[in-house]
């Protein structure tokens, strides 16, 4: 029996992974959309059945379609997230506002709080910014905090805005990742997921893992032959 | 009277994997007073383990032959440099350690100092404070010994333990970052009324069986905890 326990806090170091979606018109074309929902549906699941893991692994969701970006899902333990609902997809791509909520969360305290191990921020999309996304993404990059995380990017199909998503992506051995179609949106949240578990369950859960997209196959077939 | 008592116990992270624990601490008395001083090994590091064992003993080394608030610069260089003398391993990095301390003469005036993250709790006149403020990034993130040369990098103040129930309390992040900021102060007194009813080696015990029945929800870090405390 802890005489200490009334003073200690009782919920884990959490490590937050906040996904950026782009929810624009052209995300609902060749399936898009639909993977993304399916595989960050995969993603929360895996997350929260992580029973050996030494954090307390949260998602979050902010999505950019229409004018403006919006909380999604706002962050909360995977374990305690009963369901996601379905992104639509709809109208412009406004970037730069959902890299300013982006920013916005992270420097929050009161939501990731200082003993919370450094984010994960997953930026994806597949067309240009309809807004201005420049200053966003520099204030983003040089915030206190913010600039501290983890950052991947996945750019899917031909239009998207590689050269932008590359200033976003922050670590070397994780460029950004290009997905040709539905398959590839979740090749990427798998190699997400393992990176993300790789960290949790090590006993440096602040050490960053790339993401080892080669070690995830092409297709999700079972290793038969015929 | 001036009292103490220290204890380290490994994570279960560490346990399960076979690590040694990358806390170390060393409490000695000194001339009627106290030095004490904690260090946490930085967990990505591979000697971190003898980093901050070697800086925990070069603290109080220094500190013995030498307790003077008067110049915290040239104490702490002198720490510095005999820590990195000691070190096994030509980068200093790969051994990079917090390190925090606290001497006080058998009147209960010195000093403490602080470098990276871990805590010092300090109680003077019935007013509990901490030697820093909360860490502006996250967790795990930290100046240490062998990383940074800059002593604007350290914390430091001087303490006056001069009425019943002062004290100072140092402790690892392991310990430090799962306490309720709010409560600080009833954490400092729960501390002080275990200590107070029991003698040194007792308390030290009841340290350790603290640390290891840790309430926080997957807890893994080494945990280290010293205190002295006027009774």
């Amino acid at each position: 029996m802890s005489s200490l326990k009334e003073f200690t806090i009782a919920q884990a170091r959490p490590l937050p992974v906040i996904v950026i979606a782009d929810t624009s018109g052209s995300m609902s074309i060749d399936g898009k959309i639909d993977a993304l929902n399916q595989a960050i549906q995969e993603m929360t699941k895996s997350f929260a059945s992580e029973s050996r893991t030494r954090t307390e692994i949260q998602v979050g969701l902010i999505t950019f379609g229409g004018e403006s970006a919006s909380l999604h899902l706002p962050l909360a333990p995977a374990h305690q997230i009963e369901g996601i609902s379905a992104l639509t997809a709809s109208g412009r791509t406004p970037m730069g506002d959902a890299l300013r909520k982006a920013k916005e969360l992270v420097e929050d305290k009161e939501t990731i709080s200082s003993r919370a191990y450094r984010p994960v921020l997953i930026l994806l999309s597949d067309g240009l910014p309809t807004d201005d996304w420049q200053d966003s993404l520099n204030e983003l990059c040089g915030s206190e905090r913010a600039q501290k995380a983890t950052r991947f990017a996945m750019a899917i199909g031909r239009d998207a805005d590689e050269e932008m998503l590359a200033q976003f992506a922050n670590d070397p051995e994780s460029p950004v990742f290009q997905a040709h179609d539905a398959k590839d949106i979740h090749r990427f949240f798998r190699a997400v997921t393992m990176s993300v578990t790789a960290r949790s369950r090590s006993t440096t859960p602040d050490r960053g893992a790339p993401l080892a997209l080669a070690e995830i196959p092409e297709d999700d077939d079972l290793d038969l032959d015929f | 009277m001036l009292r103490a008592a220290a204890a380290s116990v490994i994570g279960p992270s560490h346990k399960s994997h076979g690590i040694p624990n990358q806390d170390a601490f060393v409490l000695r008395g000194h001339r009627g007073g106290w030095l004490l001083a904690v260090a946490d090994g930085l967990g990505s590091k591979p000697f971190s383990d003898i980093g901050s064992a070697i800086a925990a003993r070069t603290a109080i080394e220094v500190l013995a032959r030498e307790c003077s608030e008067e110049d915290p610069r040239k104490q702490i260089e002198a720490i510095y440099k005999l820590w990195l003398k000691r070190l096994p391993v030509s980068q200093p990095a790969l051994a990079a350690s917090t390190l925090l301390f606290v001497a006080c003469d058998s009147d209960g005036y010195g000093w403490l100092a602080q470098l990276g993250d871990g805590a010092a709790l300090i109680r003077e006149e019935g007013a509990t404070k901490t030697l820093t403020n909360d860490r502006a990034g996250f967790g795990n993130e930290t100046e240490a010994l062998g990383v940074t040369k800059s002593f604007g990098a350290w914390s430091h103040r001087r303490v006056a333990l001069t009425h019943r129930g002062d004290g100072v309390v140092l402790m690892t992040d392991g310990v430090a970052d799962d306490l309720k900021p709010e409560t600080l102060g009833d954490f400092y007194d729960a501390l002080l009324m275990a200590g107070v009813v029991r003698n040194k080696r007792r308390f030290r015990r009841w340290i350790e069986r603290e640390l290891e029945a840790w309430t926080t929800r997957l807890h893994s870090d080494d945990k280290t905890l010293g205190m002295i405390f006027r009774d």
